[in-house]
């Protein structure tokens, strides 16, 4: 049972109170648009490519809905309970609120308020500006995105002037992503035969002074649509500072790894413009001051610091009445760095190719995603099929190759034949 | 100029002001054979010539417009300052198979006559709250976004993506559109009557190839009524002008307090495949105040 912890019980027993007794009561009006409850129920069984006997995701989910709302207001309470036959990742049964939020929308702001998801950013695929919310990475990106990426509680405020609309975040706990475990190669290089010790992460405490904050503008000026964005957060991702440490009993050296997060500050922006029959994207992210570690986690100088800089451009077009879409992507880290853990420059190359057929029952989606230096490449497949209106079948495939710590080889254990079923209702 | 049926067939319409026209000086000539009479009459033709026009003005009218006029009355009649409708769209394959989708369609014009549309997924449950936005310009190409639930995100409709269906149904994201009179070629090709109703019948050709391209159409053929400018029927071609689908406009009937005219059902056929939509509206709420701020890309992104 997780989710008293990742909501927290006092905030999500407000929000309840609130939003399901106190709203109700004093503006019954404020309701008369009525509840609304739906969800659906699933099973996603994912075996393992390389041994179809065990498999990488197993879980049957079942997922209420309650929405109510007003002329003016809304709230939203989403929750799903989770049974995991495969449960190296996961707990075997879980509950989870993975959202609940009232909002208030007058002509020219929106507030909403509560354990939310905020999305930024334009890229397919990739989390360049998409930054806000911590992620679920435990089974990496094989879940639906909408799971993968984690609610936070947080208050979110919108002003809008004609094409304008600017945007404040303010989220007052800090939560990481989760990753999982030793399997995806995360730690830093440990070049020497000692062994490896991980301390308990060191998190910042839960005080208004460590809350993060941030604010974006987006507009639209004739076919330019565009963002800009700045965010000072905590690092979702761990860095490690490591020391050389002696057993108590045996005298032995061992290498202690001690995780933190550290604080950051982001600026970013997106744009995407229609050139003839072609949509043209683009993202930009930067982080100054960003601590990464070297090649010797435990030398006087386990982690320096380095200007971060990751961009896409990428262009949106028909084939065959196919939608394609073409990322090429970029990081770049500022200064030497030769005893880094990782390279100045990564490029990586995204392909994204949807047809829908059969009048939309059939929907195809072939997703590459390539690193050209280290030959990463994860390729998903999937043909869905909506077998009637609340009755919908996957079928598809997940594919990691390249290096063993690459960027995406690291998770070639994840290769994977997909089946999902879902049946959709409402009350 | 036009040629009504009643002209031609002498049976199928006969237009008021044809009538008053031809019957009213015949009547007057059997009735005045004395100078007196005559007198008289001219002095009576001559006090009721200010009623003249207010009956017959928009008779007259209508039979000097032009093919671009007659699209001209037609857009005038299809917009309103706003509006709001829910309806239920249902997709027949040729065996009679049949999927619904249960949609909210809001509009509004603004004060330059450009229109704004939003269109909300209420049903089917795996894709609830797909909404579709739809702004016109006058100056430069529509902006259509689609907000994917699943996804999270705003996405452009790319402009020769405007040719797809839309939500599998047979009516494609441009057929959604207002149709900008100034990228057609529009001609009066003749008369006709259809369920009981005199049409016009308009011949509309893209003016670019940019037109051409991202509707997919080599011309259409629009029936408009006559009486209220209320598109009854279109044909539309295909690039090589071979037929390739039907619309039709059933159950007109005016909406109350708004002298607009609307039809409760639609039907679009795929004549290849024998695939149909029809669209069922339940209601009509025209000019009765929508707030212009929904029809923004920051509202999709609000259903985040």
């Amino acid at each position: 049972m997780s989710y008293f912890g990742t909501v927290g019980t006092g905030t999500l027993s407000l929000m309840a109170i609130y939003f399901f007794v106190i709203q109700p009561l004093a503006y019954p009006s404020s309701l008369q648009g009525a509840l609304l409850v739906n969800g659906f129920g699933d099973m996603n069984y994912f075996p393992r490519l390389d041994d179809l006997d065990n498999t990488v995701i197993n879980r049957q989910r079942l997922r209420l809905n309650f929405t109510g709302s007003g002329s003016s207001f809304q709230f939203k309470f989403w929750s799903e309970a989770l049974r995991n036959g495969n449960h190296s990742f996961r707990p075997e049964w879980e509950l989870l609120v993975p959202e609940v939020f009232g909002e208030y929308h007058g002509e020219s702001f929106f507030v909403r308020v509560g354990k939310q998801q905020i999305v930024w950013g334009a890229a397919d695929g990739l989390f360049i500006n998409d930054i806000v919310n911590p992620l679920d990475l435990r089974e990496f990106l094989l879940p639906d995105l909408e799971n993968v990426r984690l609610g936070q509680p947080s208050a979110r405020l919108q002003w809008r002037r004609g094409n304008w609309l600017a945007e404040g975040v303010w989220i007052w706990r800090f939560a990481e992503t989760k990753l999982p475990g030793t399997m995806a190669g995360a730690l830093p290089a440990n070049s020497s035969n000692i062994p490896l010790v991980i301390l308990d992460p060191q998190k910042p405490a839960h005080t208004l002074g460590n809350s993060e904050m941030g604010w974006r503008i987006s507009g639209l000026i004739g076919q330019w649509d565009f963002s800009v964005n700045f965010f000072r957060s905590w690092r979702d991702l761990p860095t490690y500072r490591g020391r050389i440490v002696l057993w108590e009993k045996s005298g032995a050296p061992a290498l202690e790894l001690i995780p933190f997060y550290q604080r950051i500050s982001t600026w970013g922006g997106s744009f995407s413009r229609p050139l003839g029959l072609i949509l043209l994207r683009g993202e930009l992210s930067y982080t100054p001051n960003l601590l990464l570690e070297t090649t010797e986690p435990a030398s006087p100088l386990p982690v320096i610091t380095r200007d971060f800089l990751t961009y896409f451009l990428g262009a949106d077009f028909r084939i065959k009445k196919a939608r394609i879409g073409i990322q090429f992507a970029q990081e770049v880290i500022s200064g030497d760095t030769s005893f880094l853990n990782r390279k100045k420059l990564d490029n990586v190359l995204t392909l994204m190719v949807e047809k829908t057929l059969i009048r939309e029952s059939l929907y195809c989606l072939l997703f590459a995603d390539g690193e050209f230096d280290h030959h990463d490449l994860w390729i998903r497949a999937e043909l869905a099929y909506r077998v009637s209106d609340r009755f919908k079948v996957t079928l598809g495939t997940h594919v990691f190759t390249g290096r063993q710590n690459g960027r995406l080889g690291r998770f070639h254990e994840l290769s994977s034949i997909l089946l999902k079923l879902r049946y959709s209702f409402s009350a | 100029m036009l040629k009504f049926p009643a002209q031609k067939s002498g049976n199928m319409y006969q237009s008021p002001y044809d009538r008053g026209l031809r019957t009213y000086p015949d009547h007057m000539k059997r009735k005045s054979q004395t100078a007196s009479e005559l007198a008289f009459l001219l002095l009576l033709v001559f006090l009721c010539s200010p009623l003249w026009p207010s009956m017959d003005t928009d008779n007259l009218k209508r039979s000097k417009l032009t093919a671009g006029d007659i699209m001209a009355e037609y857009h005038t009649q299809r917009n309103s300052r706003n509006e709001r409708s829910r309806l239920t769209m249902k997709l027949m394959d040729s065996r009679y198979r049949e999927r619904s989708r249960k949609l909210e369609q809001i509009t509004i014009t603004d004060s330059d006559g450009n229109q704004k549309m939003l269109i909300i997924v209420q049903e089917p449950e795996d894709i609830r709250g797909t909404a579709f936005l739809i702004v016109e310009h006058s100056q430069s190409d529509n902006d259509q976004w689609l907000y994917l639930p699943a996804l999270r995100r705003v996405r452009r409709v790319l402009p020769n993506e405007k040719s797809d269906s839309f939500l599998g149904s047979d009516f494609s994201y441009t057929d959604l559109e207002t149709e900008n009179l100034d990228h057609y070629k529009y001609r009066l090709l003749g008369e006709d009557s259809l369920d009981g109703n005199h049409c016009w019948i308009i011949e509309a050709r893209p003016a670019d190839e940019k037109t051409l391209q991202e509707t997919g159409y080599g011309k259409r053929e629009l029936w408009i009524r006559s009486d209220n400018f209320v598109g009854l029927q279109t044909r539309f071609f295909d690039k090589k002008e071979r037929p390739v689908k039907l619309f039709r406009a059933l159950n007109v009937s005016a909406v109350n307090h708004s002298q607009k005219w609307r039809a409760y059902r639609l039907e679009m056929k795929n004549l290849e495949s024998g695939h149909r939509t029809i669209i069922l509206y339940e209601n009509f709420k025209i000019d009765q105040g929508v707030p212009d701020w929904i029809f923004t890309r920051a509202y999709l992104e609000r259903r985040k």
